[in-house]
């Protein structure tokens, strides 16, 4: 979206205008209800997560200085509430295992893709390196836009990008059963 | 970490997955409900609202007002006031109330 129609958006939220809501919803609603679905897996679970990000958002219009975009803003809000969620059904703790990434897998080039193995694979995958993914490839942000949003290093979204990518094909080479 | 053929197999997987999902009008509503309302909004709103008046106490305060209204104001004065008008002059006399009872 354009600097200057994002500002006019801005400050018509800030003066209330219905139209302006209407318009924020209609620009991000359905994208952003899809991307957390991808993450959270639940329909209902990622229904409450947007409601919860617009009244958030709604709540809290007036502080926003434009020091980054609404959309980025609106993603930091959604995805540190998909995380929650994420972390309230688990037991146990995520852990990165950065280090292991290996170069070897990820620079092979798979010549043919099962695609309904990678689609197992990419369901099975650990939520950490399938955030990353969904955020990279399905939303198509940079590494830049995907350090902002989730408030991570630009080198730590790389790795997880990258150690997404060698399970998968590590998975996909194996016929389908992930090392992790 | 490129766009390349994986990825583009990951993003249609994603695609096919969300294919679907779309924001229900009912939750547009829900999240409209939550938004900024405008002064002008908030104006009408307010002029609009239903205002709950107690009746009792209104009713108690109505007929207090009204009886105080009602009673006379000089009924605790002792002293009556007659006024003579002799030319252009005026005489007032003032009279006690007992005093004039006693007469």
């Amino acid at each position: 979206m354009e600097l200057n129609k994002e500002k006019d958006l801005v400050k018509r939220l800030k003066k209330g205008h219905e139209e302006a809501y209407v318009e924020v919803i209609n620009l991000y609603g359905n994208r952003l209800l899809k991307t957390c679905y991808l993450i959270l897996k639940d329909r209902h679970d990622a229904e409450d997560v947007v409601q919860e990000t617009f009244f958030r958002l709604f709540r809290q219009i007036d502080s926003f200085k434009g020091n980054s975009s609404i959309y980025t803003w609106i993603y930091q809000i959604a995805l540190n509430l998909c995380r929650d969620r994420l972390k309230a059904g688990k037991d146990t703790a995520l852990f990165e295992s950065i280090a292991e990434s290996d170069e070897k897998v990820e620079d092979t080039v798979i010549e043919s893709i099962d695609r309904d193995i990678l689609r197992k694979e990419l369901k099975n995958l650990d939520d950490l390196y399938r955030e990353v993914l969904i955020l990279f490839y399905y939303e198509e942000l940079s590494i830049k836009e995907i350090s902002k949003i989730l408030n991570e290093k630009e080198g730590t979204i790389k790795s997880r990008l990258s150690r997404g990518r060698t399970l998968l094909k590590k998975a996909i080479e194996k016929g389908g059963e992930l090392s992790e | 970490m490129n766009r390349d053929r994986l990825g583009s197999e990951i993003k249609l997987i994603f695609e096919e997955e969300a294919k679907n999902i779309e924001l229900s009008q009912e939750l547009r509503d829900e999240i409209l409900k939550y938004r900024k309302k405008s002064i002008k909004e908030k104006i009408s709103e307010f002029l609009n609202k239903e205002i709950e008046i107690p009746l009792v106490p209104v009713v108690a305060v109505f007929v207090l007002v009204l009886l105080i209204s009602a009673f006379p104001k000089d009924i605790f004065k002792n002293e009556d006031i007659d006024i003579i008008d002799i030319g252009s002059s005026e005489v007032i006399v003032r009279v006690e109330r007992g005093l004039r009872d006693n007469d």
